[in-house]
């Protein structure tokens, strides 16, 4: 066992802090030291989890997992169950921690300039602090309920912060409604956890993992995998708005807009992402789990981007480009491309957040306008925002050397050349012990062994590719059609309005600046492997980190793979037995097509924004008559609301109708009623002993002693 | 096992529960207070006879000596009258009082009995007699086959059983405060403070170098009790402190004609 | 019984006094005398550590008794000045007169 690392507490403890301080006092203090005490325990928190992954870098690979761990306190001990609060940071972990509470800073600090003039500040504080401390217990937990405490803690916060203006009928029901549809997915995921559970007798993902390495661990975990996994899966189509639980995200958008940034864009809604890569040995144990994850990320991502071309409301378009972009990550974990997605992740928390909170600084200089069809040309009152915004529309499109690029091609190039093997027959029962396979000797089974895996699924990794191709396409298009219609051609806002435009505060433009920046530059540890393998030469020293240490001097090509260096252990046991590549080792002329081929496509996308929104105005309106249909489909989402509406609400409300009924008739007419009535007559009788006489009471005490030992002495 | 020791036992017990009942029967409360002292100085000499002699001391110091004169003062202060003590009542209650009383004390009882083999031990010291063995040794080695209630309480029985661990402690191989003592931080080492005997020349001399006569008396005095006390005890100790604190306040608090 | 004290002894003895102390406060009205009777009761539970301390060769007991007695003092303390608040309240110190939680 690993010695208790304090930090991962620490992490963990300030926002906590910071919530319990902003939520008891919070509404007698001072609004900008609130936000300041908000801000401030997240900072601490980031600068411990800096601390921690640099130790992790330096010293995490003298244990044995190359993890640190601490354990809070002892949970719940019962028979054979030992559960601990406990808290496990691996490379994976730490990702996410710097993600959340780096991007989670920068939010609190924008939010500060954001929220200025609302009287609830330490009520919003204290809920984001709270989600903070949720979302770090959800990436830092070492057991699986550990993480379902962060799970229902997020979607707790989210509920609160979706309806903060809860005086809104509207906002009050979105956060309902985005609770409810989480509460399905969590249920789905409860039960796949105690599956789980039911099977292995753990909940902890290292042991977990150890189990999934060995024959046996798997043959013992074969029944329940695939049930397991997709429970847990439709979890996280909860929590990350996949089909079919999507729908609860575009009505999140009701909530303070730095809220969208933070939950709703870049930490909470990608847990299902995390979730997944945390328990990879569990979705790439049997490939139709993965491929029914790839194909619903991939139809997510495609249906999703096809309503946001046509949405008007600027969180709205970026509501359904966030669930798009989430389709992407679900499709890189599904085909096994765990890097890939956690990478997407990564670069999507910056540029998302950024787009976010640059809508915001639109909406408050608009006064609160949301409509883009009433902007245009803002880019000379706010240059900043217009700046930083282009610069996140750009890597959101994939265009070539920002972040989104190299994470977006990482993720199609995956899409394509991964390949599962472990639904070899003799592998999956245990007749031939995985541990035995290595890379070298799957790619053969892989490609023309006795059962060939890969041709049958090469058409479901085709589909993936041309999807997420397509749909990069739609992004590049809807994300500048956004772009355009805001900051550039003429101003369609009326006189009042445009008296008022004005650039935000510098709380709000430097958080923007620090996420342009790095969305410009978050993805240059992530090149295609043509680049630096192929054109630079093959001069890292590569594998897995247990060099670390040997090599002090790093040449460029450690450093741009290296987040793919960063995260190899943690998905060790997928990469080396699972997943090959269908194009053989070293496929760099393949990769450079690909990316070629996103390129392209992402510039068209862009070009074609240009020329229908800037070039000639009057066409979209033409466009969209000439295919009212599609266009009326397009704008209600498929009618996917109405849908459940009719099919869910309604029969629930009908169910419910009874049932309130029956609860008042019987429950409470004869049940709750009678039971008052005989409590009442009772205590009538009963009075009597009462005299209040305390000596007469001692008396009954010692007679009732007794008559006790009595009855205990005549059994 | 002698005669005169169990012989004070006897006049001691004897001697509370008369008082005892004393305190319960006396109508005044007056002469229940005068009655009740009697009682904690019977209380503190059976301390003394188990070998509790710091204990006996502040029984006859704390109970006798402070808490009781506060109850005479308060029952002098209120002054009672014939009137206020009120008239003998007598209700159903009071039935149930008693029957209730003999029985805890028939239970309590009913339990130890049975545990005391009186006709083995008896055969056990003939038996022995018989062999030639000092009856003294016997009663102590009954004692320790017997697990439960039965046990020879007098000093000499606790001399022998006494003598192992003194002698360990007076060879310095382990302290009174053994297994007693849990250091606040682990990682520092624990002596016991020097005894302090002015006008031997031995002042600041470890404890565990005095010779084993000199120990064999020791046990229940205040040196083995505050070592305890000022080491494992400590907290406990202090938090006493705090709560006489609290107590003396509650009472000014209380007691104070206008609040 | 035998002549000599054993363990046994004292706890019969200790049992005996502490009934009589539980009779007391069931009985007598007068709360002063009640008290008396509770620290009657005390005092027999010390005795049982005591003997128990001896027969165990372990001086646990005499800690605990020492507790008991802190206890006993703040208790009395407390204790009386409430039966001078009560007095002074409705002039009686008998219990039973005491009977309504408010006024």
């Amino acid at each position: 066992m690993e010695s208790q690392f304090t930090y991962l507490g620490l992490i963990v403890l300030f926002p906590l802090l910071g919530a319990i301080i902003n939520g008891v006092v919070g509404s007698r203090l001072n609004r900008k030291l609130v936000g300041w005490i908000g801000s401030g325990s997240i900072l601490l928190a980031f600068f411990y989890s800096l601390a921690s992954t640099l130790y992790l870098y330096n010293h995490g690979h003298d244990s044995e997992y190359g993890d640190l761990t601490y354990t809070a306190f002892q949970w719940i001990y019962a028979g054979d169950l030992g559960l601990d609060i406990a808290f496990l940071m691996d490379p994976l972990t730490s990702v996410m921690v710097l993600v959340i509470t780096g991007v989670g800073f920068l939010i609190h600090v924008y939010s500060i300039g954001y929220m200025e003039d609302d009287p609830g500040t330490w009520r919003y504080f204290a809920y984001l602090n709270l989600f903070c401390f949720a979302m770090l217990m959800l990436v830092l937990g070492k057991n699986m309920l550990v993480t379902f405490i962060g799970w229902e803690g997020v979607g707790l916060c989210s509920y609160l912060l979706i309806g903060f203006w809860y005086e809104d009928d509207a906002n009050a029901v979105a956060g309902q409604k985005a609770f409810i549809v989480n509460r399905v997915g969590d249920f789905a995921f409860l039960a796949g956890l105690f599956l789980l559970y039911y099977q292995t007798g753990t909940f902890d993902y290292v042991a977990l993992e150890q189990m999934a390495s060995t024959p046996a661990g798997i043959a013992t975990m074969a029944p329940v995998a695939l049930p397991a996994a997709l429970l847990i899966f439709v979890g996280c189509t909860g929590k990350s708005a996949q089909i079919p639980l999507y729908t609860w995200l575009p009505d999140a958008m009701a909530g303070p807009t730095p809220v969208s940034a933070l939950i709703h864009a870049a930490t909470m809604v990608t847990a299902g992402v995390f979730l997944i890569s945390r328990t990879h040995f569990l979705f790439t144990i049997d490939p139709a789990i993965g491929l029914t994850v790839a194909t619903v990320g991939t139809l997510t991502a495609f249906f999703a981007a096809t309503i946001a071309v046509v949405q008007d409301d600027i969180k709205k378009v970026l509501a359904y480009s966030t669930i798009s972009q989430l389709g992407y990550m679900f499709m890189a974990v599904g085909v096994g491309a765990f890097t890939a997605g956690i990478f997407h992740l990564m670069t999507h928390a910056f540029f998302k957040a950024l787009l976010f909170l640059g809508s915001g600084s639109v909406i408050h200089a608009m006064g609160g306008d949301q409509n883009i069809q009433n902007m245009g040309g803002l880019r000379k009152w706010m240059p900043v925002t217009a700046l930083t915004f282009l610069a996140a529309c750009l890597a959101i499109s994939g265009f070539p050397l920002l972040s989104g690029f190299f994470s977006k091609d990482l993720i199609l190039w995956s899409a394509l050349s991964n390949a599962h093997v472990l639904s070899i027959p003799g592998l999956f029962d245990g007749t031939i012990p995985a541990a035995a396979l290595t890379v070298e000797q799957a790619q053969p089974l892989a490609s023309g062994g006795p059962v060939d895996v890969t041709a049958t699924s090469a058409a479901f990794h085709w589909f993936f590719y041309i999807g997420g191709l397509l749909t990069a396409g739609l992004t590049a298009f809807y994300m500048f059609r956004l772009y355009f219609l805001t900051f550039e051609g003429e101003c369609r806002a009326d006189e009042e309005t445009k008296a008022h435009l004005h650039e935000a505060p510098m709380s709000m433009t430097v958080p923007l600046s620090v996420l342009g920046i790095l969305s410009v530059i978050g993805g240059w540890i992530g090149w295609p492997h043509f680049v630096p393998k192929g054109w630079l030469g093959s001069g890292h020293k590569g594998g897995h980190g247990a060099d670390h240490a040997a090599d002090a001097g790093w040449t460029i090509q450690d450093v741009m793979l290296g987040f793919e260096h960063w995260l190899d252990e943690v998905f060790v046991v997928s990469d080396t037995f699972r997943i090959v590549g269908r194009f053989g080792a070293h496929p760099y002329s393949a990769e450079m097509i690909c990316t070629a081929a996103s390129v392209l496509v992402g510039l068209s996308g862009i070009a074609a924004a240009w020329w229908v929104y800037l070039k000639n105005p009057g066409l979209p309106k033409e466009i969209a008559d000439s295919v009212e249909g599609l266009y009326n489909l397009l704008d209600n989402a498929y009618w996917v609301d109405e849908l459940y509406d009719s099919l869910f609400v309604q029969g629930a409300i009908k169910v419910g109708s009874f049932f309130h009924a029956f609860d008042k008739i019987v429950i409470d007419g004869v049940v709750v009623d009678g039971l008052g009535w005989l409590a009442e007559q009772a205590g009538r009788i009963l009075s009597y002993l009462q005299s209040g006489d305390v000596q007469r009471y001692a008396t009954y005490i010692v007679v009732a002693i007794v008559l006790i030992v009595l009855t205990i002495l005549t059994i | 096992m002698g005669f005169w020791e169990p012989l004070f036992f006897w006049i001691f017990a004897v001697g509370a529960v008369v008082t005892s009942l004393g305190v319960l029967t006396f109508r005044n409360p007056l002469y229940s207070a005068l009655s009740l002292i009697a009682d904690f100085f019977c209380f503190a000499s059976l301390y003394a006879l188990l070998s509790a002699h710091f204990l006996a001391i502040t029984q006859v110091l704390v109970y006798a000596g402070a808490i009781m004169v506060l109850f005479v003062f308060i029952i002098m202060l209120l002054n009672l009258t014939e009137a206020d003590l009120g008239q003998r009542q007598f209700s159903l209650h009071h039935i149930l009082a008693w029957v209730g009383g003999i029985a805890v004390f028939a239970f309590t009882v009913s339990t130890i009995l049975p545990l005391i083999p009186t006709d083995q031990v008896e055969s056990n010291r003939a038996e022995a007699r018989a062999a030639g063995e000092s009856p003294r040794n016997q009663s102590v080695s009954t004692m320790s086959t017997i697990p439960g209630l039965y046990a020879d309480l007098s000093e000499s029985a606790l001399e022998a059983r006494y003598r192992d661990k003194i002698r360990s402690w007076s060879q310095g191989e382990s302290s009174p405060a053994d297994g007693k003592y849990r250091p606040f931080l682990s990682d520092r080492d624990f002596t016991i403070p020097p005894a302090m005997e002015p006008g031997t020349g031995q002042e600041g001399r470890a404890p565990r170098s005095r010779s084993e006569e000199q120990r064999q008396g020791l046990f229940g005095t205040v040196e083995p009790v505050s070592i305890l006390l000022v080491n494992r005890f400590v907290v406990p100790f202090e938090l006493t402190a705090i709560l006489l604190l609290a107590a003396i306040m509650g009472a000014v608090i209380i007691a104070k004609k206008r609040l | 019984m035998t002549w000599e004290p054993t363990l046994a002894h004292y706890l019969i003895l200790a049992a005996g006094t502490f009934s009589i102390g539980v009779i007391g406060v069931m009985v007598r009205r007068n709360a002063l005398t009640l008290f008396m009777c509770i620290e009657l009761m005390l005092n027999s539970v010390n005795l049982t550590f005591i003997a128990f301390s001896k027969y165990r060769v372990d001086l646990d007991g005499h800690i605990f008794s020492f507790f008991v007695m802190a206890v006993a003092a703040a208790e009395a303390a407390v204790g009386l000045a409430i039966i001078l608040h009560i007095f002074r309240h409705y002039r009686s110190v008998n219990v039973d007169e005491v009977r309504q939680l408010k006024n």
